[in-house]
């Protein structure tokens, strides 16, 4: 009897086990297929701000896509919601006076925009977490930095305090801090330390989604060289994903794999680095790189993109580029242009030079090709 | 006058007296330029580069050595002495949203040096000239009336620098002036600028971290570091053939945005260290690759390579 108990109660453990098994295979296939796909997947994103002047429009249907270890990069001017769009992927805009109009953040196949606070909680900081762009703001100045580190070891991992430290100083070794300086404020360290600090709380957690917003904007070339060599390290080494969020094309050239370039809370043109570099096609992303000056080339003046960006306040009915476009036509003011694809693996753009109006067309519109 | 060059930097010193002894913002710092030309000033923060810029725009006075204008001391000068130089010598500031003042319209903020100066006879003359500077840096009219809160960066420099030219200055210290600003927005204004320079002869003092800038706009670079002039030499020339590790260190840091040739960089060790009482030694000894113990014994000087290519190392590069 014992005997046969025994033998029932093996089968239905192994049986168990082999549920397990299987799950954990089949957890195992999902992510080997989420890896071929996008890890995250922004769609058609608007969101607004509700003041007391009127709606601001920050994001108008910005789209695009990050694989698995890839980086890409958000370049854009101050005010093209760069931000914004950070904020939104981290579930930190306040609502109201924010508002998700429309549009979708795909994460592993599951959309952010959907899921409750709790849940966020456990993806924010452990799954994706962010660089900002001010190390000088960002860190606590009340608190030692070995605190602020293992804070987010503590939150999202079930160790001891003990061994949160112990993770932490670890962390700060990755980003070559002297561990015996775990125990200082913020206000001890250069600019240059204190957003290495910064990296290694966002990394503390090996999260599989890294938003830099501007890393290294406040800091003097040959400090940023060194935080720039290290994040790419880093990234490597931890297999992460990155959104990098700059407005300087020596940046983006650096780290990236593929460029949006981001215009009054729109998409403008996106394609991976070669694509933008070699040919950029947007009469804004042609002024941008036009306005930079080149070390390589002597020229009097500079190309101007004449005029500012558009109040997102008070945003043109047709492209937002329109106002400030040399090419612009009447249609450019009248409609908005559609994404038309370019040659080029990844290479899209949303001008009505690449497009009929009527149609999405597959071609370079002749009509404009010589102007 | 004509044998004295218009600009000559000989000694400089700026020590701040602090609680752990004196800090050396700047350190025995000479050199000469030329009318209507443009000097690069370039550094990392914390070099002393402002602080020398605030010393020649007379912001700051010096702890020793002069600085000649056409031959005359200005450290020298005060009273009225001093409110005609002022005439001569104007800054713009880097950050336009802390250095104009909240509460003055745009008018008020470029009359204010012509009613000082007494440029102007009537109240009609000091309005047509407010509205000559506006349309020379490209503000429209319409602006005169608003705050500074009101208008956006590009502009609120554009109104920064109407300032400064308000009094048709010769020479003009630039602090940062598109440091602050987008890419769309700095081409903008340093077009601007060089476009002024070309019409009435302006003579820049360019302080920038930005080496792609200089090299854009300036005819002459002094590389300082902790407070100490380590290379001098023509844009070109420095661009080309930078002698000094620390420049070298400098301009292969600047990310590059040629995807094709991906170049070896040096990546700088370390951070500048302080400028409190620094040690008899080259300053740049902790930092340099090349370092050997002849720089760890005294100061390099200033030496002459080539011809207008000064360099202070004990081991300059080919």
């Amino acid at each position: 009897m014992n005997d046969m108990l025994n033998e029932t109660v093996n089968a239905a453990a192994e049986e168990t086990a082999e549920v397990i098994a299987e799950e954990a295979a089949g957890i195992n296939t999902e992510i080997v297929s989420d890896e071929s796909e996008n890890l995250l997947e922004v769609k058609d994103l608007t969101v607004e701000f509700h003041t007391d002047s009127g709606i601001v429009q920050a994001i108008n249907g910005l789209s695009f896509s990050l694989k698995a270890g890839e980086t890409v990069g958000l370049v854009g001017e101050t005010g093209a919601g760069k931000t914004t769009t950070a904020l939104a992927i981290m579930g930190l805009i306040n609502c109201p006076p924010g508002f998700y109009k429309s549009g979708e953040i795909i994460y592993k196949g599951k959309d952010l925009m959907k899921i409750p606070e709790s849940e966020y909680l456990k993806i924010r900081g452990r799954e994706i977490s962010m660089i900002f762009q001010d190390p000088m703001t960002a860190l606590n100045p009340v608190m030692p930095v070995i605190d602020q580190i293992s804070e987010v070891i503590k939150n999202h991992k079930h160790v001891s305090a003990k061994e949160a430290r112990e993770e932490a100083i670890e962390m700060l070794k990755v980003v070559r801090i002297p561990p015996e300086r775990a125990d200082e404020y913020p206000h001890q360290f250069s600019g240059g330390m204190r957003q290495r600090i910064v990296i290694a709380i966002a990394l503390a957690c090996n999260p599989a989604l890294l938003i830099a917003d501007e890393p290294t904007t406040a800091l003097d070339v040959t400090i940023q060289a060194q935080v720039l060599e290290m994040m790419r390290e880093l990234r490597d080494n931890f297999n992460t994903s990155m959104i990098m969020i700059t407005h300087d094309f020596g940046v983006v050239a650096e780290t990236c794999d593929k460029v949006a370039i981001v215009y009054a809370g729109e998409v403008l043109e996106s394609g991976t680095k070669r694509d933008i570099f070699k040919n950029p096609s947007h009469p804004y992303t042609v002024g941008l790189f036009g306005a930079i000056p080149n070390l390589n080339e002597d020229t009097e003046f500079l190309y101007q993109i004449e005029g500012l960006m558009p109040d997102p306040m008070d945003l043109p009915k047709g492209c937002p580029f329109a106002p400030r476009c040399s090419y612009a036509k009447d249609i450019c003011h009248a409609e908005k242009p559609c994404v038309s694809r370019l040659p080029g693996e990844e290479h899209v753009v949303k001008c009505h030079k690449y497009t009929g109006s009527d149609e999405n067309q597959e071609i370079v519109n002749e009509e404009w090709r010589d102007e | 006058m004509s044998e004295h060059p218009y600009l000559e930097v000989r000694h400089l010193k700026k020590y701040f007296m602090t609680p752990n002894g004196p800090l050396h913002a700047v350190d025995d710092v000479s050199f000469t330029l030329e009318k209507g030309r443009t000097i690069g000033l370039v550094g990392e923060s914390g070099c002393g580069k402002s602080t020398l810029g605030h010393m020649i725009a007379r912001l700051l006075d010096a702890t020793d050595g002069e600085i000649l204008l056409e031959g005359e001391d200005i450290l020298k000068y005060n009273g009225r002495k001093l409110k005609d130089l002022r005439r001569r010598i104007q800054i713009i500031f880097q950050d336009p949203f802390s250095s104009l003042n909240p509460r003055k319209t745009v008018y008020n903020t470029i009359a204010e040096p012509i009613i000082i100066q007494k440029m102007c006879k009537s109240k009609k003359e000091v309005e047509d000239r407010v509205f000559e500077i506006m349309e020379l840096v490209g503000l429209a009219e319409r602006y005169v009336n608003v705050y500074p809160h009101e208008l956006d960066g590009g502009r609120r420099q554009r109104v920064g620098i109407a300032r400064a030219l308000a009094l048709d200055p010769e020479l003009i210290v630039c602090d940062e002036p598109v440091s602050a600003l987008d890419v769309s927005i700095q081409a903008q204004i340093l077009n601007l600028l060089k476009r002024l320079q070309q019409q009435f002869g302006y003579t820049y003092i360019f302080i920038t971290h930005d080496l792609s800038v200089v090299k854009h706009f300036a005819q002459d670079v002094l590389v300082m570091y902790l407070g100490q002039l380590v290379e001098q030499a023509p844009v070109k020339e420095l661009f080309a053939h930078p002698r000094h590790p620390y420049t070298q260190g400098l301009l292969s840091a600047i990310p590059s945005t040629d995807i094709d040739n991906v170049k070896d960089r040096i990546i700088l060790k370390g951070e500048i260290t302080s400028p409190i009482n620094p040690p008899d030694e080259c300053r740049f000894a902790d930092r340099c690759e090349y370092v050997s113990e002849a720089c760890r014994k005294k100061a390099p000087q200033l030496q002459r390579l080539g011809d207008d290519h000064l360099v202070s190392c004990f081991a300059p590069l080919d």
